[in-house]
């Protein structure tokens, strides 16, 4: 059973009644217009909570408070800044149960990925930064000579000493707006770095996803975060997510989501010169080699494909198989994706993953699977129905119903293969458990396939070979590569996406350098 | 090409930017390949030693070399490569005629040399400190500032004169310090001439750049003396213990860097390229004669190609054996030092056959009648940690360990190793590279290579082969000293 450690600070998932209010200046507030969208769990469909419908009106308010609370929070010295967010840490932790059961709740993805990644990781992400702030130095020290502007009584120049250096202050307000996948995990992997730099924010967490967001509140105040510091206003992109793009006091922007949103926050940011740091989508490809280790990089590559149902921007989507080995492995993988993949009622242990987040995004997923029907290509809904009982029907389009999770957006693990390198499947980002397989002839084409989209974001490869390992990562275009492994993230590594999976580098010294302004003063 | 003339005053002593003579023993230094002498010198006294020390301390204290800012320092350093360069070729005879070096080596040498050079001089304006970002509630703003040690004396070795010379005063001279050198008692004259060269430009000050030559008195007395900082020693481990106990019981605190010595294991695994691996190996052994620290002495070959490899290296051992002569311009390798060096690697291998802890599979004797030279050797151990498997023997002798399988074994076998400079290791898996070059303790891992030098990456020791760091960024650390500066503004 969960723990309520703190009294009345977090309710208890199974019994209370989620109530979801906009966060600002310490305390929650209604919407200014009373209205609210509904929330649903997407295990069964069902409504069970409602979050704000936020205006411009909340997030001018939102606004005015995080703008406040700066003059103190910026100059708040270092070590009690980062006493305060490892506090919040603390406290995330000794909460970590509860947190992760409204993840599952709200999201759909199981309870031992949000107990183990999601809220894990959302503490780490305090602790990181925090640890990060007491140690950071700025840049050179730098001493010159120079003419000062005035001359000895026999008119000679004067020379003298100057001491040059750098200084690193915080920004402002900061506009925080995180997606869907991983709720807690990205959101507060954008306010630990903007606060431990001293910036104040103002956060959107999506509408589909808000209630961990809601969660956090509480424990701002608790963990002795002063008030305004931290403010969150929930709702729809085209009204919250907008006004804070367009609000004149917000300068930084960082906003983690689709690329379609990621252009138009793009576009409606850059006349205002705000600072953006956007993390879009991607369409990672796997390059498997026939030298590789066979079998680990299939399952692997298994388990990456259909990891929080495939809904990480990271997850690798279209394989590319070295020709001599393709339909070995396109057999082998569908069947080990039959034994290793349960797709179940996400609070079970052996569920390996649960239901697509929303309504809107199961229609999307299963529309490209339908699009594959309609063009030939080879589906392959990889569900053994005698070892998975609980799957009472699979639709044409890989629908699944669960029993006991009736009316939940479930979809098969899906292998689609019989289609081209430009077929939308390939192109397109599904972001779903939906993974295609192509062949490839040699090294030079395999490349070729992998920069053939219009994402960046990252790739696997796979060989045992140490210098193809270098050598065709080098070449492909994608910001994070990862050879024979997957989703090891090191938070001191640069982190971004190329082309149209996104702008600026996070991670490390690259978060904190996104959320301050640098100056050179010089001594005379 | 005369060598006493070209080197002029050169085999004097150089204090303060003049050439004295010396107060101790006068004596020859003699060529290693037909045991002739080159050329007469004197020794320091200790007065020299004294003299010396002194004027480094004077030209660190008040001369115009503290004053240089990091622009003149760089061109100082750039001065010196562009002048060696033009005089690349007497520098690679007086430094062939001491060590008997093949001529093409001497000169690779020079090479290197020029670059390092290049390379630190980079270093000069860029010696920043750091900022700490102030706290508005405070009156305190705060930052650090490096500076030179002071006068930083060197101990140089008779295997790379020139070279590791350079790797010291290099750094040394792009922090700002002033040296007192004493190059090996065998080999002072291209330490010398680099003296010559610099001071006949006019390229830095007296007393920043001292030669001392001597022998081990004169080692003593610059450990000893305590108006020097920083004591930076290549040698034996003897001979390193020896500097780090007495720096450490010297009057001041000296800053103590040693380069020492090696049994450097050299792994080829099953899927190595053998012709390339095999010519490879013979060279991390023999390369100049194995009188290197890193050298590849100890030789891990995989099972599956242990009998095939094997073979290979003996074909090369003999193919650089037939192309051994006595003339420096054409020879394969060259001579060792002197007599005490060769009847030392004898004694080895002479050892090691008598009492059946190895067979010698090629090689393991003496090369010629005149001259030091000893021919490239392969043995093979026949018992567990053999005396020539575990002591270095700084001579052209690789010995072959037992078979293995697995890369664990030999990662457990090299746990016993008192030494740990460097290492290679021949495969093209990446799982095994990875593993290898993280778990080995050694201060260099060459993967597919072996004795490549870059002036960029740090070369130094685990265990016994040393403490601290030369050639890359960290050289420049080791001859720096760091300052804080607290300041309030009330």
């Amino acid at each position: 059973m969960t723990q309520i450690l703190h009294e009345n600070l977090i309710p208890d998932p199974f019994t209370e009644q989620v109530t979801v209010r906009n966060y600002f200046d310490g305390e929650w507030h209604e919407p200014s217009n009373g209205q609210y969208l509904d929330n649903y769990n997407p295990s069964t469909g069902k409504v069970y909570s409602k979050i704000p419908d936020s205006s411009a009106e909340d997030v001018s308010r939102a606004v005015a408070a995080a703008k406040k609370a700066f003059p103190v929070w910026s100059t708040t010295d270092k070590e009690t800044r980062a006493k305060l967010v490892h506090k919040l840490a603390d406290l995330l932790e000794e909460n970590l149960e509860a947190f992760a059961q409204y993840e599952t709740m709200d999201q759909g993805k199981t309870l031992t990925m949000s107990r183990n990644v999601d809220i894990a990781r959302a503490v780490y992400n305090f602790r990181y930064f925090a640890n990060l702030l007491t140690g950071q130095t700025t840049e050179h020290v730098g001493e010159t000579k120079y003419m000062k502007m005035v001359t000895d009584s026999a008119g000679a120049p004067i020379k003298a000493n100057a001491l040059s250096y750098t200084n690193r202050t915080p920004v402002g307000v900061a506009g925080l707006i995180s997606p869907w996948n991983l709720p807690l995990y990205l959101l507060t992997w954008k306010i630990a770095p903007c606060i431990v730099a001293g910036n104040t924010c103002v956060c959107k967490p999506s509408e589909f996803t808000s209630v961990t967001a809601m969660m956090l509140t509480r424990l701002v105040k608790a963990a002795g975060i002063p008030d305004g510091v931290i403010n969150m206003v929930f709702g729809l992109g085209a009204s919250v997510g907008n006004s804070i793009v367009t609000h004149p006091d917000v300068p930084l922007i960082s906003f983690t989501g689709g690329t379609v949103t990621g252009k138009h926050i793009a576009r409606t940011a850059a006349p205002l010169f705000k600072h953006i740091s956007l993390e879009l989508g991607g369409k990672n490809p796997a390059l498997v080699f026939a030298d590789s280790n066979y079998d680990e990089t299939l399952t692997s590559l298994v388990k990456a494909s259909f990891l929080n149902q495939g809904e990480i921007c990271l997850c690798p989507s279209r394989i590319y198989v070295e020709k001599s080995i393709y339909e070995r492995f396109v057999t082998d993988f569908r069947q080990l994706a039959r034994k290793l993949i349960r797709v179940g009622n996400p609070t079970e242990k052996t569920s390996y993953y649960g239901p697509l987040v929303s309504q809107i995004h199961y229609d999307k997923v299963q529309s490209y699977v339908k699009y594959a029907l309609e063009q030939g290509y080879d589906v392959d809904f990889c569900v053994d129905r005698e070892l998975r009982p609980e799957v009472s029907s699979i639709s044409e389009t890989g629908a699944l119903t669960i029993s006991g999770c009736e009316g939940g957006y479930f979809m098969a693990p899906t292998v689609i293969t019989g289609c081209s390198q430009k077929s939308r499947l390939v192109q397109e980002e599904i972001f779903g458990p939906v993974v295609v397989i192509l062949p490839f002839d040699d090294e030079a084409q395999a490349i070729e396939y992998a920069n053939d989209t219009s994402y960046g974001l990252s790739a696997t490869v796979w060989s045992q070979e140490q210098t193809k390992l270098r050598r065709v990562a080098g070449q492909i275009v994608a910001g994070t590569v990862w050879c024979n492994c997957f989703l090891v993230r090191n938070l001191d590594m640069p982190f971004g996406g190329f082309k149209s999976s996104g702008v600026g580098t996070e991670g490390g010294v690259h978060s904190i350098e996104f959320f301050t302004k640098v100056q050179t003063i010089c001594l005379g | 090409m005369d060598i006493v003339s070209t080197l002029g005053n050169a085999t004097k002593l150089c204090i303060n930017g003049q050439w004295v003579t010396g107060g101790g023993q006068q004596r020859s230094i003699y060529s290693p390949v037909n045991e002739e002498a080159v050329v007469s010198v004197n020794d320091a006294s200790a007065q020299d030693v004294e003299n010396a020390v002194k004027a480094a301390h004077e030209a660190f204290a008040n001369g115009p070399w503290r004053k240089f800012t990091g622009k003149q320092r760089r061109d100082a350093l750039l001065k010196i490569a562009q002048v060696l360069e033009a005089n690349k070729e007497a520098m690679a005879q007086v430094e062939s005629s001491q060590t008997g070096k093949p001529l093409l080596y001497s000169r690779g040498e020079v090479d290197h040399v020029v670059e390092c050079f290049r390379y630190y001089a980079g270093f000069c304006d860029k010696l920043h400190g750091r900022h700490t970002n102030v706290d508005h509630d405070t009156e305190f703003t705060s930052y650090t500032v490096s500076e030179p040690l002071g006068v930083v004396g060197f101990i140089s070795s008779f295997n790379f004169p020139l070279m590791l010379t350079t790797w010291k005063l290099a750094p040394a001279l792009a922090t700002g310090n002033t040296v007192v050198l004493k190059p090996a008692p065998q080999t002072p004259l291209s330490s010398l001439f680099l003296a010559h060269l610099i001071y006949e430009n006019g390229i830095l000050p007296e007393g920043v750049f001292n030669v001392v030559p001597g022998a081990l008195e004169t080692g003593v007395a610059l450990v000893d003396s305590p108006l020097i900082e920083k004591i930076s020693f290549t040698g034996s481990v003897p001979g390193g213990k020896a500097v780090y106990k007495s720096g450490a019981a010297s009057q001041n605190f000296k800053h103590i860097t040693l380069e020492l010595g090696g049994k450097s294991p050299n792994v080829i695994m099953d899927d190595a390229d053998i012709p390339d691996a095999s010519l490879r190996t013979a060279i991390a052994g023999f390369f100049n004669s194995g009188q290197t620290c890193c050298a590849g002495t100890k030789l891990y070959i995989h099972e599956k190609v242990h009998e095939a490899f094997t073979q290979r290296i003996v074909a090369v051992a003999q193919g650089f054996t037939s192309k051994m002569t006595t003339d420096v311009a054409t020879s394969s390798l060259g001579p060792l030092i002197d007599k005490a060096q060769l009847d030392r690697v004898s004694g080895f291998v002479n050892r090691a056959v008598e009492s059946g802890e190895a067979e010698v599979l090629v090689g393991g004797e003496r090369w010629g009648d005149k001259g030091f030279y000893y021919k490239p050797t392969v043995l093979r151990e026949k018992v567990h940690k053999s005396e020539v498997a575990c002591q270095e023997i700084f001579g052209p002798v690789i010995t072959i360990m037992p078979p293995f399988s697995d890369i664990q074994e030999v990662i457990d076998a090299e746990k016993d190793n008192t030494f740990g400079l460097a290492s290679g290791i021949f495969t093209n898996n990446a799982r095994v590279i990875h593993k290898y070059s993280t778990e080995i303790r050694a201060g260099t891992v060459w993967v597919n290579t072996y004795n490549t030098l870059l002036p960029h990456m740090p070369f130094g020791g685990f265990k016994n082969s040393g403490i601290g760091r030369e050639l890359g960024h960290e050289a420049i650390n080791e001859y720096l000293i760091v300052k804080s500066v607290i300041s309030r503004f009330p």
